[in-house]
């Protein structure tokens, strides 16, 4: 293989682990705008490591195009896969699966789902007190708009993911600003599963 | 003096001659030209693609399927990095799951948006705030597309810079930065097929549906955008609201909800027609706060007390803007206590 395309697959390997230095992340991130190639690899590089972790990943013809990646790739790709992402969860793949956008942070948060033990302080939130704390004494507990009021987990956090989400809703409703497809992931209700019989119909809307 | 004159006007016209074509082609009709081209590209293509996003240190990486035709919009959208995130839409219905676990279908009275698409309206208000020019072509994945720079005219917001597919005018980049040209978020495509056939397959969601659930999204999560929600010109009108914000900045929404546990809200939004910032006014907390600022890469939230109200300020905008704003209430509850 050549040796400058070995040097992009272990870099482009690091950059989705979260382990690629600043300065050659910038390179990484200007060649996948750039070049349509690398975007590609990347692409499939994140099925391979889908496939690899048996995440669920359905599209139709995802497994034919994993077996092409999978034995074209077998000696680098892969060999770089199992150096790379096979490692703990503790490792790269935890920065990297932690690295989500504000909004979507925010929607995960609100469907309240256990991100293999993400804590809502994990999101790096960064909170300090202003010089108005001296005016307000008060013990700085946070409450909610709404939410649950005791949850150990961050509260304020929470509270604050849900107004995010309201706001960025709120947003694409008035048609505001830059409006991503990923932040297009709506509230989800925890307990989805105890709605009443009443209120559901067929499993199928109409296009 | 007269031939000096005349040769004046000579000169001042042929520059005016010359400067014609570049305002026109810089100017706010420009603008709106590939604003509107992006409105209609991101609504009526159909496409499938891979996007970034890039924030700070992190990196995030997503797969987008968007099919368009006779029978209205599909889109199916689920994140390539860590756990299994995933939505779908099918008209005005919209599910979304996690770690592949079965989700329910719901009516959202949001439109079917999968992308920005900027009114005319406002984009007039952003050429008031910023100054907008067309800053070349260049090459985004594997596309040329024509660049648009957001500069803004103070350090209330954020600059941004578009990059528009030249055909089309479907959105491909984008980036935000401060008023130090940091760049602070950059999201984009970096592989993406555009005007082509999506299959049903392509936007099968790997989760399955259990039921259709007959209460909106927007209803469960807060009230915000209700389908009769007030807008512009019939909007609420607002309790509580600051006496001042920063130029440019205009109400565009007003909303009085109430929360999952009963407890009366409203909601303000203000816009500049490119950024904006929430202020959310709790009627019945449950515990006084400190004033708080928090940060989130570019978002920023700033919480406090307004006498038995508290209030939280907060959007993707410079700390500058949430604290002014935030100021007064505190202001304002300042004066109360004094009564």
């Amino acid at each position: 293989m050549d040796p400058n395309q070995q040097q992009l697959d272990e870099e482009l390997s690091a950059c989705m682990d979260g382990e690629l230095e600043r300065s050659r992340r910038q390179f990484v991130i200007k060649r996948l705008t750039d070049d349509v190639d690398v975007a590609e690899r990347w692409s499939r590089y994140h099925m391979v490591r889908a496939v690899m972790r048996k995440e669920p990943i359905s599209l139709d013809d995802l497994s034919n195009r994993v077996s092409v990646a999978l034995s074209r790739d077998a000696e680098s790709v892969v060999g770089a896969t199992h150096r790379q992402w096979l490692r703990p969860m503790a490792g790269g793949l935890i920065a990297a699966s932690v690295a989500v956008v504000a909004v979507l942070g925010m929607s995960r948060n609100l469907m309240n789902d256990d991100l293999n033990g993400m804590s809502a302080d994990g999101r790096g939130f960064v909170s300090q007190s202003t010089a108005m704390d001296r005016v307000f004494s008060q013990p700085a507990t946070p409450v909610g708009l709404g939410g649950p009021t005791a949850n150990p987990s961050g509260p304020n956090d929470q509270r604050l993911q849900r107004l995010m989400f309201q706001h960025q809703q709120a947003t694409r409703q008035a048609g505001i600003g830059a409006y991503w497809p990923m932040n297009a992931l709506p509230p989800v209700q925890s307990d989805s599963d105890d709605v009443t019989e009443e209120t559901l119909r067929d499993s199928q809307p109409q296009p | 003096m007269i031939p000096q004159r005349s040769a004046r006007k000579f000169l001042i016209g042929l520059l005016m001659l010359a400067a014609g074509p570049v305002w026109a082609e810089n100017g706010p009709h420009a603008i709106e030209a590939w604003f509107s081209r992006m409105s209609e590209a991101v609504e009526r293509l159909s496409y499938r693609g891979t996007l970034i996003q890039v924030e700070g240190e992190r990196i995030e990486s997503f797969r987008v399927i968007r099919r368009v035709d006779d029978l209205g919009s599909r889109e199916r959208v689920f994140a390539l990095n860590g756990p299994l995130r995933e939505t779908i839409r099918m008209g005005d219905h919209v599910r979304s799951s996690a770690d592949g676990r079965p989700s329910v279908w719901m009516p959202s009275v949001i439109q079917p948006k999968l992308m920005w698409q900027q009114s005319t309206k406002r984009s007039v208000d952003v050429v008031q705030a910023y100054d907008v020019r067309l800053a070349g072509v260049e090459r985004v994945a594997g596309y040329w597309a024509q660049r648009i720079d957001l500069m803004p005219k103070d350090g209330f917001r954020y600059g941004q810079r578009l990059w528009l597919e030249r055909d089309t005018g479907m959105l491909l980049k984008s980036v935000i930065f401060n008023r130090d040209g940091q760049r602070l978020s950059e999201q984009g495509f970096v592989q993406i097929e555009l005007g082509i056939r999506i299959s049903d397959a392509d936007l099968e969601p790997t989760a399955p549906a259990v039921a259709i659930l007959e209460k909106s999204v927007e209803a469960q999560s807060g009230g915000v955008g209700r389908g009769n929600s007030p807008m512009v010109g019939r909007m609420l009108r607002p309790l509580w609201a600051p006496r001042q914000v920063p130029a440019f900045f205009h109400l565009v929404n007003a909303h009085h909800g109430r929360s999952e546990v009963n407890s009366a809200f409203d909601h303000l939004l203000f816009s500049d027609g490119l950024s904006s910032f929430s202020v959310y006014i709790d009627h019945a907390p449950t515990q006084a706060i400190d004033a708080r600022m928090h940060s989130l890469g570019a978002l920023h939230v700033f919480t406090g007390m307004m006498g038995q109200r508290q209030f939280t300020v907060m959007g993707q905008v410079p700390q500058e803007t949430v604290e002014f704003v935030g100021q007064q209430f505190l202001r304002q509850s300042m004066a109360e206590t004094k009564q």
